[in-house]
């Protein structure tokens, strides 16, 4: 592809990729809006409540996030630790971006299937949480073809990827930490 | 081989993707399709009450922002299920209406949970 048509095609894959993501957050949003929550428990694997698994699950997911954001700094040259980059960090950069990804399903499928979008205000830890659950998709979405796609403003990628960890940080601090500072800090 | 590996979990992460999403759509509730009389089924109250309840009045009923429920002190409070049924669903001094956040059977759930499991929490 030439320069010129590289030039003409940004604007559309971008609008594109944009329109993409705010489908995916639309598409959840509308389902927690529609869907009639069922307040049942779902996934429990090897711990005693699915609450407990959601809190252990989404601190899993923030973690995995920081060695992605951590990998991330370094492959853009923003921090210079280890002094050398190793052939393997890229690797682990994707890897553990998938983990992180592959640690929310369980718990937005709790969220959204049986507790559905809490849009009482009175409530904003509960209604920036359904927001932010919405969002996280869509802008997870728009960093994956960020990656994908080669014509885009070359911006896009960190933006979305600082987008993609801020909202997953927020959903952490909405969800866990409350339920680590208010609740208990349960074991498995 | 550790490129083969973040193949693996990339594929492994969209297959899940796809599950999720057909779960979202398709995946019938137990208390429905089990329970046709409308019962509170295998709704879970203790988890209603964890991420609902437990901020005000704690995670064992010790009470907090709200008042205390273990130690029978919501059965004293209110004699029978309906009433505090009643309070839950439209709020009382501060605390928060439920009615619009809960259905019926999480409502019951919740409130046969606070009256049995959590006095023995």
């Amino acid at each position: 592809m030439t320069e010129t048509q590289q030039a003409e095609s940004a604007p559309a894959a971008l609008i594109f990729v944009l329109l993409s993501g705010a489908a995916v957050s639309l598409f959840f949003g509308a389902y927690g809006r529609i869907h009639d929550p069922t307040g049942e428990t779902t996934l429990t694997l090897f711990f005693s409540s699915t609450i407990n698994l959601k809190v252990w699950f989404a601190t899993a997911a923030l973690f995995f996030a920081l060695v992605q954001l951590a990998t991330a700094a370094r492959i853009f040259g923003k921090i210079k630790v280890p002094r050398l980059m190793p052939s393997w960090l890229g690797d682990v950069h994707r890897l553990s971006g998938t983990i992180a990804f592959l640690f929310t399903l369980p718990v937005a499928f709790h969220c959204l299937w049986s507790l559905g979008f809490m849009s009482d205000t009175s409530d904003p830890r509960t209604y920036v949480h359904s927001i932010a659950g919405c969002v996280f998709y869509g802008v997870f979405v728009v960093k994956v073809l960020s990656v994908r796609i080669h014509e885009l403003p070359k911006w896009l990628l960190p933006a979305a990827g600082i987008a993609t960890f801020a909202t997953l940080a927020l959903l952490w601090v909405t969800s866990s930490l409350w339920f680590f500072r208010n609740v208990s800090f349960p074991g498995v | 081989m550790l490129k083969r590996i973040v193949t693996a979990v990339e594929v492994l992460a969209l297959a899940s993707f796809v599950l999720f999403v057909a779960l979202l759509l398709f995946h019938q509730p137990s208390s429905k399709s089990a329970s046709p009389s409308g019962t509170a089924g295998a709704v879970d109250g203790a988890a209603i009450f964890d991420s609902q309840c437990a901020t005000c009045h704690g995670s064992k009923g010790q009470g907090g922002v709200g008042p205390k429920l273990s130690g029978g002190a919501v059965t004293s409070d209110f004699e029978d299920a309906q009433a505090e049924i009643v309070v839950v669903s439209g709020g009382r001094d501060g605390m928060p209406a439920f009615q619009n956040r809960l259905s019926p059977e999480q409502l019951q759930a919740v409130v046969d949970f606070t009256r049995a499991g959590l006095q023995q929490r």
